[in-house]
């Protein structure tokens, strides 16, 4: 999980080089610290929880209905709207599905036969290509 | 030498120009690495190394909500990066990015389907028999429920980093989901995944001041080039989630968040259960007090759950993320876990490590000999 950054703890510390923190930096701490307390207490009570839940139910139904009513626009103008996009994914997700359902159907039958001789695909000395770095 | 006044002011200019306009990219996971298998969006690295001298190879099986460079953020703070510097051997199951076509994964799918594979393919690949596996995070919830569902997999060592047990004391995020306040359908969308702007804001919600006091931080640090670097990495990882099938979501709120079935050491799967009791081979918990992801009092109870007789824990004084990238990980948190590992394997005089054992009972108790548990006595 990821999550807010916690690099480094508070920067109050002293630095690596031993230097003091700056003299702004105590008033701002002095302040920061109960109201981020406060705020972590009052993000876990049940009023702000029961209005964040409420919030976003009511946001989400106003996306849902703004889309359909966006959607009946597209529609008449004949040109293709979220809704459309999402059949085409859902449908493109179901195809690759099957597809993967058949490759390792295809894997399993080909582990279930004898091994021809030799080294295995994948192993590094099968593999013996030239060193590249990895690019992502 | 500290730079003087005036010093610290020009690079202050200098590196504030650079970091507002977005320039200011470091390169992330330098470290060299082949794809040893892969099957659907999942991968399995192998990082390079000419100094393996632990055997059995480690296997790192990451999160599924994030992006895997965070073990690998930069050259002086990796944690792949330090473990092959011990002379581990590294591999690294990587999620990917899910598209719709993972929305209907569950966690079977990952821990019964791809793991088995990767493990397989790891040790194939090493010539070990067996690996140690290390579950970060969600990942490590993932390396219990493979080690619980089949003790006959060949895992020496399982290492949990900030692992999960007590779902209902992961706060804010749980606590939506717990009560019914939200629903997983409320969050998942149209192609049946979680977005990743949703699990950003959720975990931004969790510390709601953070944005000011960091860009607070970014003020004061301004001219130090290395603190920066580190900061800019740290933040674009931080902001750069990806989304979550959208089964595997329903499942963990329902089973592991409402009905906590993990707190009491199990986890039904399909047509059994996978008890956490089953686990036999030696295991190392890991946990952070700072964590405010994955609070200790939600990981700690895994010690206690699981069958082996070889059980340590480890508290570090250190955060969810700290523990893999910080400051103090490569100095405090990974010595650590890297001496408790290399205490549980062997160590081989040079080069690949594998060695063989027989029979397919590899539970691999090994003979300790030194202090081999003193990283999790000195946190008891």
């Amino acid at each position: 999980m990821a999550g807010s950054s916690d690099n480094g703890g508070r920067s109050s510390e002293p630095s690596k080089n031993g230097k003091a923190p700056p003299a702004w930096r105590a008033p701002f701490d002095a302040v920061e610290r109960p109201v981020t307390s406060a705020s972590q207490s009052w993000l876990q009570s049940n009023l702000f929880m029961d209005g964040l839940a409420i919030a976003w139910r009511v946001q989400r139904r106003v996306n849902v209905d703004l889309r359909r009513g966006l959607g009946i626009c597209f529609g008449v103008l004949n040109m293709p709207t979220r809704g459309d996009v999402d059949r085409l994914s859902n449908q493109l997700a179901n195809v690759e599905r099957q597809l993967r359902e058949l490759r390792s159907g295809l894997e399993a039958s080909e582990q279930e036969q004898p091994k021809p001789q030799g080294l295995p695909i994948g192993t590094a000395a099968a593999r013996r290509r030239p060193a590249s770095r990895d690019r992502r | 030498m500290a730079p003087s006044l005036l010093e610290r002011q020009l690079l202050r200019t200098r590196n504030g120009v650079r970091y507002y306009a977005g320039l200011s990219r470091p390169p992330l996971a330098q470290t060299p690495r082949d794809l040893v298998w892969r099957r659907d969006t999942a991968r399995l690295w192998r990082y390079r190394s000419d100094e393996r001298r632990i055997a059995p190879p480690v296997l790192i099986v990451h999160s599924l909500i994030s992006k895997s460079y965070i073990l690998d953020l930069l050259p002086n703070a990796t944690m792949i990066g330090f473990l092959l510097g011990e002379g581990f051997d590294v591999f690294m199951l990587d999620w990917g990015r899910p598209y719709p076509a993972d929305a209907e994964n569950t966690l079977e799918t990952y821990f019964e389907g791809y793991m088995p594979a990767a493990v397989a393919a790891a040790c194939a690949e090493s010539g070990a028999d067996e690996v140690s596996l290390i579950g970060y995070c969600l990942g490590g919830v993932l390396a219990l429920l493979l080690a619980a569902a089949d003790p006959e997999q060949p895992i020496r060592n399982l290492i949990t980093l900030t692992t999960p047990c007590d779902f209902t004391e992961l706060g804010f995020m749980s606590q939506m989901f717990i009560e019914g306040r939200l629903n997983p359908e409320d969050v998942i969308d149209a192609t049946g995944l979680v977005p990743a702007r949703v699990l950003d804001r959720g975990f931004q919600s969790l510390k709601p001041t953070d944005a000011i006091v960091q860009q607070v931080n970014v003020w004061q640090n301004l001219w130090n080039d290395q603190w920066l670097t580190g900061f800019v990495a740290m933040n674009k990882w931080t902001r750069d989630h990806v989304p979550f099938a959208g089964a595997a979501f329903r499942q963990i709120v329902e089973t592991l968040v409402r009905d906590n079935t993990l707190a009491d050491g199990v986890m039904p799967t399909k047509g059994r259960e996978a008890r956490l009791a089953d686990i036999r081979c030696p295991y190392l918990n890991v946990f952070c007090r700072r964590d405010e992801i994955v609070p200790p009092r939600s990981a700690a109870p895994l010690a206690g759950l699981v069958g082996s007789e070889d059980v340590d824990e480890l508290c570090l004084e250190s955060g969810h993320v700290g523990l893999v990238a910080g400051r103090q990980a490569g100095k405090v948190s990974m010595p650590k876990i890297a001496e408790w590992i290399a205490s549980h394997s062997e160590r081989s005089p040079a080069g690949r490590s594998g060695r063989r054992r027989g029979g397919g009972q590899t539970r691999a108790r090994r003979e300790v000999s030194g202090d081999g548990s003193s990283a999790g006595d000195a946190a008891r």
